[in-house]
């Protein structure tokens, strides 16, 4: 590597090196004897007992040098090396992507040196069609694992090693500093770093009940009584949701109640689906590592008996098991009048759209960070790229270069979006969701959405707001960040699956009584093999804790 | 005749009977797709119901991609595949009903085999994009899976064992005419139900085909065909109202999908093509011929 | 003159046929199809080793059977019904009783649930009343779906079925007709004597393909008509919805490599020895 270094170079170099450092908020503090760096550029110097400062100004040589390899390339052959970022939308490749590519690739070639192509796929396709490519060997540089999933990309061997000869902290290192270490963790497996988080909400607020507005004023529901809480969100208990639902289904006997999904645990409780499934689980996750079979539980028995209840009280559609509508689309058709969800900041303006109606939000849970909210769906790099060095600087690129991240997230400034006063952006004139060129519609998954412009109507302030609900969430689970390969027991787990969705609907819907519905599940789950399984999660989850000195 | 004009009338009766049942379920779903959507979900599907909505069409051909972009490429794979399609599978049939054949009994069983086994998804996409590089063209469209299969081959061969006499043949040969003269002016001629069969099913296939699309074409939207690009949109609303908690900036468009309704609207736009093109594969089932004098 | 066909059945099944390897392997992509691990039968196991094992085969091979049985006979018997019908009606009736094939499963199962949804349905709320009985929670009670499937599936494909019959009743010569109508052979006579025997090839070589299906079932059908219905399981879960509620998650390619595999072997044994049967009484009916 012939690096010429000029003085803003090393500008650049230094300001990077702060910025990380401030960022992360590390305790390694740099001892101002930094020996001068210049001179090695190589990148095994970081394993070494040089100090952060020095480490990180290194760093961002060997990324400038490699960033200026790559022009001296494309001057030479007339051609920029293209980096492939993958993931889904709702629409498949939108009409205007070329056009968008092409803008990022501008800035990218200035920046980094070379072309960056976004491969948007529809959802209904990118599941295969991601699996196939990075089985065939195809140009995918980077992708979101949201679709096919995390485990299953990383079981199959598609994901490369974040972390190997120093790539993230040689060339993610601006990224490295926006994702705090305990989230990184969290997607690590044997230890591995395989993807890097997407910046999000990672906490839930479990049982959140929704009740159209419209319906507690026609049946005089007296909401002075209850105090909101910190997403400014009413405060109620069971005992409250069920004198509205009596209300509300005496005021509109026409109507059902609830719109009911078989989300109960997954929403309605704080029980962490460890490694996946609810087939052995943590029932207190934020203080004991015990797995044990939520559905002999206290609480799912709660909850079954809540259900049948409902049901028996007329709440319930007699379809409820067989009608695969979507919850919010059943209570925007005027049939239905509440239902349950969870909620998050900024949650209001979104469900009144979906529900096509005012809704009132009841929270009725704790807020909750379970053990794969983290790791849900991270970014991953394909084990076959051939420059793992290019893609990473992409990658950092992606979750904090604002015009490129603004650029992938909502398409170019005057064409799809237009900004306002407030930062916040909107539609350009006789533009909307129907005929615009590029609208993704995925901000949840896109690395960093707060590296780009807020959408008018939600608070500028979104991305401190949802910091703050992650930071501040009550019962995060003692294991967020264990993942467990259970491909030696997918005997039990196939028949498992099987055993619950024969019998657990049932209880979960309210169509049997808890008593014998409770017996039916479980003795099936148990001739299914889930003691095999539990034992085998419990021993993988112990052997986890240890080696991370978790207690 | 007595006896033929009782058959005619059963046979009347029966197929109405059966052609009602077949139509019922179809006029529902044509309905349901004029239903509000709104009603749809609280009332269930009416065959007359309260109130009359456009919007799933609306919907349809005025979001994203053209439907009736899609429309052409469907028709030109449909057309394309299935001449294709009919002509090899008829040359390897034939090849294989002749006796004389060398190697008759394995070229059958490779065949058969074929229809048992294969490769696996992930096999066969790499063959098709590594060694024959066809992703995000038509010929991704055209050639996996769909061109030629052992069920077809299997038929035509049983109908030319079945139906065209070897003595027809012998007196072909006698007089003179080679193999391939042979086959096009006489067998081809004595085919026409089975030829028209087999092309209705490869049309079929061809037409409802969505695989291909799905697994080969990832940047070239041009090239959706109906089904593919039906499929998408309907998997796609679907997918959307399910992670719609994850949604966000609902407001502009989740709301407004009238998900049950366009279900409808889709499968009807869907087929409404077959019930245009039907009428002219059909003119191919005519009564066989009158052999002469060669007895069966 | 066999050759482009015999070209595309090597490029399109027979060149990915290594991959079936993958049956036998944990599938990584750092070391590609061929160097994955080996992993002997143990991704066979889900297949055999749990309780359900027994049920998911049982629906499995009696809808089959079923279906062959009731299919064939309603194909046979459409397919008369048209091919000697001299109205001009009878290309009406032929593309309406085939249409129901160009629907997907997913819509035929929406349908189907709009007549039998508990609360809307149709049965429920307009028939059954009418008849002065009881509204029926369908989608609860599973002593109807063996017949529900039956006709729903018979529904769909005969139709198409009866194309293939069709084809071949034209293709009789016609004055084998003649010759028995001089002879003073009733329509049934003909159709017994005459039509039926000579259809008989046809039949065996489609049921003996069907044959080589038999360890697979058509998901649609049972994924998606009975709403994955959990009361229904006992007469609904066949190998490949039972395979399909453990893969889904999973995405594991391996496993289903191997379910695969397992379905295409029994059906491949199964159909070789029927072939043998088939050779030891009818020479010329026989497949290969």
């Amino acid at each position: 590597m012939g690096i010429k270094k000029s003085l803003l170079a090393m500008g650049i170099a230094t300001s990077m090196a702060m910025t990380a450092l401030v960022g992360c908020g590390s305790q390694e503090a740099a001892p101002a004897d930094a020996t001068p760096a210049a001179d090695t550029g190589a990148k095994e110097t970081s394993a070494a007992s040089d100090s952060a400062q020095s480490d990180a100004a290194v760093d961002a040589d060997a990324a400038r040098a490699a960033i200026d390899a790559r022009k001296a390339e494309a001057e030479k052959s007339g051609e920029y090396q293209k980096v492939v970022v993958s993931f889904f939308d709702w629409t498949g490749a939108p009409a205007g992507l070329e056009r968008v590519n092409e803008e990022i690739s501008k800035h990218t070639r200035e920046t980094l040196g070379l072309d960056v192509e976004l491969l948007i796929i529809d959802s209904a396709a990118y599941t295969e069609d991601i699996k196939l490519m990075l089985s065939s060997g195809e140009q995918v540089d980077l992708f979101s694992t949201c679709g096919p999933g995390y485990m299953t990309c990383v079981n199959n061997g598609y994901t490369a090693d974040l972390e190997e000869n120093g790539l993230l902290d040689t060339y993610g290192s601006e990224l490295k500093a926006m994702i705090r270490p305990e989230y990184l963790d969290a997607c690590r497996v044997d230890g591995v770093l395989h993807g890097v988080p997407p910046i999000k909400d990672y906490a839930i607020q479990t049982a959140t009940i929704l009740i159209g507005t419209e319906y507690l004023e026609g049946a005089g529901v007296d909401l002075t009584k209850f105090s909101k809480d910190d997403l400014g969100y009413y405060k109620a208990t069971w005992d409250d949701v069920d004198e509205m639902f009596a209300a509300i289904h005496a005021a509109f006997p026409d109507k059902t109640v609830y719109s009911t999904q078989d989300n109960l645990l997954t929403q309605g409780s704080c029980v962490d689906n460890i490694a996946g499934d609810y087939y052995g689980t943590l029932l207190d996750p934020s203080n004991s590592l015990e797995i044990k079979n939520v559905y002999e539980s206290d609480l799912f028995k709660e909850w079954a008996e809540r259900a049948y209840k409902w049901n028996q009280a007329g709440y319930i559609s007699g379809d409820a098991m067989s009608d695969k509508t979507g919850a919010s689309a059943r209570i925007k058709s005027g049939s239905y009048m509440a239902m349950m969800s969870q909620a998050k900041p900024a949650y209001q303006n979104q469900i009144n759209g979906e529900c096509g109606r005012d809704m009132t939000i009841f929270d009725v849970g704790e807020s909750f960070m379970s053990s794969s909210a983290v790791s849900a769906f991270p970014w991953c790099m394909n084990q076959a790229t051939e420059d793992p060095i290019a893609a990473m600087q992409v990658l950092n690129a992606l979750y904090t270069d604002p015009v490129v991240a603004n650029l992938a997230c909502w398409g170019q400034e005057g064409v799809e979006y237009v900004v306002n006063s407030d930062t916040s952006i909107k539609w350009p004139d006789g533009i909307n969701a129907d005929n615009s060129e590029y609208y993704p519609n995925v901000l949840w998954l896109m690395p960093n959405q707060y590296a780009a412009h807020v959408w008018e109507g939600d608070p500028v302030d979104v991305g401190e707001q949802t910091a703050a609900f992650n930071d501040e969430c009550p019962v995060k689970s003692k294991a967020l960040g264990f993942t467990w390969d259970n491909s030696e027991y997918v005997a039990e787990y196939t028949a498992l699956q099987n055993a619950y969705e024969e019998f657990g609907p049932q209880v979960v819907y309210g169509f049997t009584d808890p008593e014998t519905g409770l017996k039916q599940l479980n003795d099936a789950l148990y001739a299914a093999g889930l003691e095999e399984y539990m034992n085998a999660k419990q021993a993988a989850l112990t052997e986890w804790a240890e080696a991370n000195g978790i207690k | 005749m007595k006896d033929e004009k009782k058959f005619q009338i059963v046979a009347h009766a029966v197929l109405i009977l059966l052609s009602v049942s077949a139509i019922l379920p179809m006029i529902l779903m044509v309905v349901s797709s004029f239903t509000d959507n709104d009603l749809l979900i609280a009332q269930g599907y009416k065959f007359w119901p309260q109130k009359w909505s456009l919007y799933a069409y609306e919907y349809i051909f005025s979001t994203g991609n053209s439907v009736i972009r899609a429309y052409g490429v469907s028709i030109v794979l449909t057309f394309v595949g299935t001449l294709l399609s009919l002509s090899i599978t008829t040359m390897l049939a034939y090849a294989i009903s002749k006796k004389d054949l060398p190697g008759r009994g394995i070229i059958t069983f490779l065949i058969v085999f074929s229809m048992l086994f294969n490769g696996g998804l992930v096999p066969t996409y790499m063959i098709y994009t590594n060694v024959f590089n066809i992703k995000n063209t038509f010929a991704a469209l055209l050639f996996p899976g769909l061109l030629m299969n052992a069920f077809n081959i299997m038929l035509m061969k049983s109908y030319f064992v079945s139906s065209i006499p070897s003595e027809i043949l012998d007196a072909a040969y006698i007089d003179g005419a080679g193999e391939t003269k042979t086959f096009l002016n006489i067998v081809l001629p004595l085919s026409t139900p089975i030829l028209a069969t087999v092309a209705l099913f490869a049309g079929i296939a061809y037409w409802n085909d969505w695989m291909n699309g799905y697994i080969y074409i990832t940047k070239r939207t041009d090239l959706y065909s109906v089904q593919n690009l039906l499929n998408r949109m309907m998997q796609n609303i679907q997918f959307l109202s399910q992670s719609s908690s994850n949604v966000q900036n609902t407001t502009a468009g989740l709301s407004a999908i009238p998900l049950a309704s366009v279900r409808m609207a889709m499968a009807a736009v869907g087929i409404l093509p077959i019930l245009i093109m039907y009428p002219f594969v059909q003119k191919y089932f005519v009564k066989g011929i009158t052999l002469g004098g060669v007895k069966g | 003159m066999a050759l482009p066909g015999l070209v595309y059945l090597f490029i399109n099944n027979y060149m990915p046929l290594p991959g079936l390897v993958l049956a036998f392997k944990k599938y990584n992509a750092k070391k590609g199809i061929f160097g994955s691990d080996f992993v002997g039968l143990k991704n066979f196991k889900y297949l055999f080793t749990t309780k359900d094992a027994y049920i998911i085969t049982r629906n499995t091979i009696c809808y089959n059977v079923v279906f062959i049985i009731v299919n064939t006979i309603l194909a046979i018997f459409v397919a008369i019904l048209l091919a000697e019908m001299t109205s001009r009606m009878k290309k009406v009736y032929q593309c309406l009783i085939l249409l129901p094939y160009m629907i997907s499963m997913v819509i035929v199962s929406y349908l189907v649930y709009g007549f039998l949804s508990t609360d809307n349905g149709f049965l429920n709320n307009t028939l059954l009343p009418l008849l002065g009985k009881e509204p029926v929670n369908w989608y609860m009670e599973k002593k109807y779906w063996p017949f529900l499937l039956t006709f729903v599936n018979a529904w769909k494909v005969v139709g198409y079925n009866s194309i293939i019959y069709i084809s071949t009743i034209l293709g009789i010569d016609r004055g084998i007709y003649e010759s028995a109508q001089i002879d003073g052979a009733s329509k049934w006579m003909q159709v017994r004597k005459i039509t039926i025997p000579l259809l008989k090839p046809t039949v065996i070589m489609l049921t003996l393909l069907a044959i080589g299906r038999i360890f697979y079932s058509d998901f649609g059908l049972f994924y998606q008509v009975p709403q994955n219905q959990g009361a229904l399981f006992a007469v609904t879960n066949t190998i490949d919805t039972y395979v399909y509620r453990g893969l889904l998650e999973l995405g594991n390619m391996s496993m289903a490599s191997a379910a695969g595999l397992y379905q295409s072997m029994v059906g491949f044994v199964l159909i070789l020895g029927a072939n043998f049967l088939v050779r030891r009484i009818d020479k010329d009916s026989a497949l290969f």
